[in-house]
C-alpha cells in the first residue's frame, strides 16, 4: 500500500501555447510537480491576442512509461516495466492548479479529463487560481498501463461572445498531475505461452496448485496496450466467456485485440471481484482483497486479420475467414469449441 | 439404468443456458454454460452453424463497425461502415457478393452511424461516443450534417441546402393572364433528392392583368444536385411593406424550370386564385440538418434525434419531405434528464421515444410535431441506438410488439416493458456486461428462423431460439463466439444473417 503521483512528460497537440496566437511561451517542463508551479502560477499570453472564437480546444499531456511514474513521495521516476508485481491502482484523482484567471473571460469554461471519456463536469468558476480536483469516476478503476497511455487533458471552450481581442487567459498545464493510492496484489500467476500469441488460440493462466491464486475471483482478463499515439487498446473477456475457470486455472479464447504489428508486446491484466481471494488449500487464509486491474504478465502477439462481412451457412461445419493476407484468398478454421455443461445433478 | 445403486437422470429437453443465480440453481434440462451450439427442433442440439465470407472480391472490407440493410427498388443491398488506420470512418455500398461502391462517405473519427432507407435514397447520420461523468453516451458528431446518399455509387452529401443567389429581371410577357398588381416573385431550387430548397431571388414586380410574366437572367444553383427551379409568388399585394420575405409564397402551377442551366422563364399565366401550394414553410426548413445518434420514421416523416448540442431534441420533417424540417414547429423536446435520446420507433401508430433509462411517447395529432401531446410510459427502462431489434430486413414492430434491449435485460415491450423479461434466464449474463458500451449492442430478429440475434459488448453474439415459445421460460440462450470478434449484425433477403467483424481495440 502506498501512493504514487504521474507527472506529465510530454504535452500533446495542440498545446497550452497555442491558444496565444502567434507567440509560444516557455518550454514544457518535464515531470514538473506543483511546487514548481505555485512559484510560478501560470503563464498567459503576454498581451498577444487568444485564438478566434467559439473554440474548443483540448491539450493532453502525455506520460510516459519511464518517466513518470513518482511512488511513494521519492523524488526519482520509476518505469512501468520495474513496478512490482501486482500493482494496482485503488484510487485517481486529477489535479490542475490555477486553470484560469478569472479577471480574464478569454477562456470560460474548463473540464478536466481523464481519457477522452472520463471528463469532469465544467470546473467551478469562482474558484479560479485555486487547485483543482476531480477524482476518476467509474468503477473498477483503469490499470495503471491505461492511466499513463490515457494520459491527462483540459478542455476549454469558449463562446462566440466573447471578442477575439481578449486575452486566452491561462491554462496552466505545467503542474498537473495524476495522485491517488495502489496497493499491491501478488498470487503468483503463470503464462504457458506467452510468446506469438494470435487471436483465437486458447490462452491459459495457471495459479499455484494449492489454490491460493484466487483464479475463481477472476471476472474480466483485460489485454492491454498503448500505441504509437499513447492511446490505450483495452480487450475484454468477461468470466462468463472463459472456456475453464477454477481457482488454480482459467483458459479463454484470446481475443482478436486490434490491428498491431506482430511481434508487439500486449499486458495481460486479471480484474478481481472486489471478495477475499481463495484461502490455501493448506488452511492458510487469505486475507488479501481482490480487487482492481492486477498485471499478470505481458505477451508478444501475432496480427491475424479476421475481420470483414460474414454470412452464417446453415449446416456449414467450420468457419471460413477471409485470409490475413486480404487478397481474396480463405481460409478454414473449426468453429471454436462447441460446448455444453450442466448444473448440479442431484 | 442405475448405476451402483444410483438412478440415472433421463434429461428431456436442452433449453438453454441459464445464468441466473448460482451455478447450483441451473435446472437440470438447462446449461450453466454454453457456447457455439444451435438448437433443433424442439429437445435436440448441434454445431452451430459455419460463417462464410460474405464478400467475393480480391480486397474484402476490413475491420468492419456497422452494418445496417438498404433495400433499394431493385436488391436489398448493406451500407457498412468501416474503419481505417487513420481513424477516418469510411461508408461503402455493398451491392452484393461482389460490387461495392465507395466509400461513399468519410469522416475522420467516426465510429458509428445511423441510418433510414427512404425512396430507394439512404440518409447517413453520424455519431460517435460522448462521456458525461461516468457515462459513455451517444450524440451526433459535432459539427457534421445528416447526409443523403443516391444509391448510384455516388458520394453521399449533407441533406438539405440552402436557396440560390443573385438577381433577377421580370418584365410582362406575352397576352395572357395575371390579377393585376403588385407582387413578389422567386425561385426555389429542388435538388435531386425531392428538396426544396427556401424561396430566393425574391423579386418585386408588379403585373398587368393582360399580360402573362417572363423571368430573365434566373440565376443557376452552384449546386450540382440541383434539377428543377420552381417559381413561387405571392398573391397580389394591396400594399407593400418593404420586406421582401414576410408574406406567404406559393408555388406558380406549371412554372418550372426542369434543369439547373436554363435561365429564363417565359410567359407565365396564373390568377391569384390559382396558388394553392404554400411554399412559405420553406424559408423557416433546415438548410444543413445536424447529424444526430438517432434515425427514424414516423408517419412518413423523417425523426432525427440527439445532435450534439440538443442531446433531447427531435427534428421531424414533413410527411414525405424527409429533408424539409421546419425550424420551429417541426421540432419536440424531450424532458430534460441529462440523457440523450438514443432511439424511436412507431408502434400502433404511436412513436415511441427512448432514453438510457426512459420511454416516452408522441401520439401525431394533425397538427405540427411541436403540438403533438408527450405521454411518459416508463420511467426507469429505456434502450441504446441499436437496442430496438429490426426484423428481418425493414422496421422493429413485429406482431405489433418490440424486443428491446434495456439495463433490465431483453424486453419484449407493447406499450409496456413485460415482466419477466425475455432474458429472465440469463439476468446474470446481461447485468455483467458493460453498460458504457450498451452502444455496441445491436439486435436483429428473424421471426422465420424464430431467432433473435444479440450483438454484446463482448463481442459475442447472443442467440435466443424461440421455437418452443416467445416468453421468457421457453426462449433458450446461448452464445455463439467466432475467431474475430463480432460487433454487428443483419439480416439480408429473408433469411441471410450477416454479420461484421473488426479487428478488436
Amino acid at each position: 500500500m502506498g501512493t504514487y503521483q504521474l507527472r506529465p512528460y510530454s504535452v500533446g497537440t495542440p498545446n497550452q501555447w497555442s491558444l496565444c496566437q502567434g507567440t509560444t511561451l516557455g518550454v514544457f517542463q518535464p515531470g514538473a510537480s506543483d511546487s514548481s508551479v505555485i512559484s510560478d502560477p501560470y503563464y498567459n499570453c503576454g498581451g498577444a491576442p487568444g485564438p478566434s472564437p467559439p473554440f474548443d480546444i483540448t491539450t493532453r499531456l502525455n506520460f510516459d512509461l519511464s518517466n513518470s511514474i513518482y511512488l511513494d513521495g521519492a523524488s526519482t521516476p520509476t518505469a512501468f516495466n520495474n513496478l512490482q508485481a501486482g500493482f494496482v491502482v485503488t484510487s485517481a484523482t486529477l489535479y490542475s492548479p490555477h486553470v484560469i484567471r478569472s479577471s480574464n473571460p478569454g477562456l470560460e469554461r474548463i473540464k478536466l479529463q481523464f481519457d477522452a471519456n472520463t471528463e469532469s463536469a465544467l470546473l467551478d468558476p469562482t474558484s479560479f487560481e485555486t487547485i483543482q480536483s476531480f477524482v476518476y469516476p467509474k468503477s473498477p478503476l483503469p490499470s495503471m498501463l491505461s492511466m499513463l497511455g490515457n494520459g491527462m487533458a483540459l478542455r476549454g471552450t469558449t463562446t462566440s461572445t466573447v471578442s477575439s481581442a481578449l486575452q486566452a487567459g491561462t491554462v496552466p498545464t505545467v503542474g498537473s498531475y495524476i495522485s491517488g493510492n495502489y496497493t499491491i496484489q501478488s498470487f503468483s500467476w503463470t503464462l504457458p505461452i506467452t510468446a506469438s500469441v494470435k487471436a483465437g488460440d486458447k490462452f491459459t493462466v495457471n495459479g499455484p496448485s494449492n489454490g491460493s491464486g484466487s483464479l475463481s475471483h477472476v471476472v474480466a482478463a483485460h489485454i492491454q496496450y498503448t500505441d504509437s499515439s499513447n492511446k490505450v487498446h483495452d480487450n475484454v473477456v468477461l468470466a462468463q466467456d472463459f472456456i475453464f475457470q477454477s481457482d488454480v486455472q482459467i483458459i479463454f479464447f484470446f481475443p482478436q485485440f486490434g490491428n498491431i504489428a506482430t511481434g508487439t508486446t500486449v499486458y495481460l491484466y486479471l480484474e478481481g471481484d472486489n471478495s477475499l481471494s481463495a484461502p490455501s488449500a493448506t488452511g492458510v487464509p487469505n486475507s488479501a482483497i481482490f480487487t482492481g486491474q492486477v498485471l499478470a504478465g505481458s505477451l508478444t502477439v501475432t496480427f491475424a486479420d479476421a475481420s470483414g462481412v460474414y454470412i452464417l451457412t446453415p449446416l456449414k461445419a467450420n468457419d471460413t475467414i477471409y485470409s490475413s493476407t486480404r487478397d481474396g484468398t480463405t481460409t478454414d478454421i473449426a468453429i471454436q469449441d462447441p460446448t455444453v455443461e450442466f448444473g448440479f445433478m442431484p | 439404468m442405475t448405476v451402483r445403486g444410483h438412478q440415472g437422470i433421463a434429461i428431456p429437453a436442452f433449453n438453454g443456458l441459464w445464468k441466473r443465480g448460482s451455478d447450483d440453481t441451473c435446472p437440470i434440462d438447462h446449461f450453466s454454460a454454453s457456447r457455439n451450439i444451435d438448437f433443433i427442433g424442439e429437445s435436440s442440439i448441434r454445431t452451430r452453424p459455419g460463417i462464410g465470407i460474405s464478400q467475393n472480391v480480391s480486397i474484402p472490407l476490413s475491420n468492419v463497425k456497422r452494418i445496417y440493410n438498404y433495400p433499394t427498388q431493385t436488391a436489398n443491398t448493406l451500407i457498412v461502415l468501416t474503419v481505417d488506420s487513420s481513424g477516418n470512418g469510411n461508408i461503402y455500398h455493398v451491392v452484393n457478393s461482389s460490387t461495392v461502391y465507395g466509400p461513399i462517405l468519410t469522416i475522420a473519427g467516426m465510429t458509428d452511424f445511423a441510418f433510414i432507407p427512404y425512396a430507394g435514397r439512404g440518409y447517413i447520420s453520424p455519431f460517435t461516443d460522448y462521456s458525461n461523468g461516468a457515462l459513455t453516451l451517444q450524440s451526433g458528431m459535432s459539427g457534421q450534417n445528416l447526409q443523403v446518399y443516391a444509391g448510384d455509387g455516388t458520394s453521399a452529401r449533407n441533406a438539405a441546402g440552402s436557396g440560390m443567389s443573385g438577381t433577377m429581371t421580370i418584365a410582362n410577357g406575352a397576352a395572357g393572364h395575371t390579377d393585376a398588381g403588385f407582387k413578389v416573385f422567386g425561385f426555389v431550387s429542388q435538388t435531386s433528392s425531392g428538396y426544396n430548397a427556401p424561396p430566393s431571388i425574391l423579386t418585386s414586380f408588379a403585373t398587368s392583368s393582360g399580360s402573362s410574366v417572363s423571368f430573365g437572367g434566373v440565376p443557376t444553383s452552384g449546386s450540382s444536385n440541383v434539377v428543377k427551379r420552381l417559381l413561387v409568388a405571392t398573391k397580389t399585394i394591396p400594399t407593400f411593406n418593404g420586406n421582401l420575405s414576410g408574406y406567404q409564397f406559393f408555388y406558380v402551377p406549371n412554372a418550372v424550370i426542369n434543369d439547373n442551366t436554363t435561365t429564363a422563364l417565359n410567359n407565365i399565366s396564373f390568377y391569384d386564385s390559382d396558388l394553392l401550394s404554400d411554399a412559405s414553410h420553406l424559408i423557416r426548413n433546415y438548410t444543413t440538418i445536424p447529424a444526430g445518434a438517432v434515425l427514424g420514421l414516423y408517419h412518413n416523416r423523417l425523426c432525427l434525434a440527439a445532435d450534439n448540442t440538443d442531446i433531447s431534441l427531435i427534428l421531424v420533417s414533413q410527411p414525405g419531405e424527409p429533408e424539409a424540417i421546419d425550424n420551429i414547429v417541426g421540432l419536440i423536446t424531450v424532458p430534460l434528464d441529462g440523457n440523450p435520446i438514443s432511439n424511436l420507433q412507431e408502434m400502433r401508430d404511436v412513436l415511441y421515444v427512448f432514453k438510457r433509462s426512459r420511454t416516452v411517447s408522441f401520439d401525431d395529432n394533425g397538427g405540427d410535431p411541436s403540438s403533438w401531446p408527450f405521454i411518459p410510459v416508463d420511467n426507469s427502462i429505456g434502450t441504446c441506438p441499436h437496442g430496438i431489434a429490426t426484423v428481418l430486413d425493414s422496421g422493429g414492430v413485429n406482431v405489433d410488439s418490440l424486443i428491446v434491449a434495456t439495463y433490465q435485460g431483453l424486453n419484449t415491450f407493447n406499450g409496456r416493458y413485460a415482466v419477466p423479461e425475455l432474458g429472465w434466464k440469463i439476468d446474470n449474463y446481461w447485468r455483467n456486461l458493460d453498460r458504457n458500451k450498451y452502444g455496441q449492442i445491436q439486435v436483429v430478429n428473424n421471426p422465420i428462423n424464430k431467432k433473435l440475434y444479440c450483438i454484446i459488448p463482448n463481442k459475442i453474439l447472443l442467440v435466443g431460439d424461440y421455437q418452443n415459445g416467445f416468453d421468457s421460460k421457453n426462449i433458450r440462450w446461448t452464445p455463439w463466439s467466432f475467431l474475430s470478434g463480432v460487433n454487428t449484425v443483419a439480416i439480408q433477403n429473408t433469411n441471410d444473417v450477416i454479420i461484421g467483424a473488426d479487428y478488436g481495440g
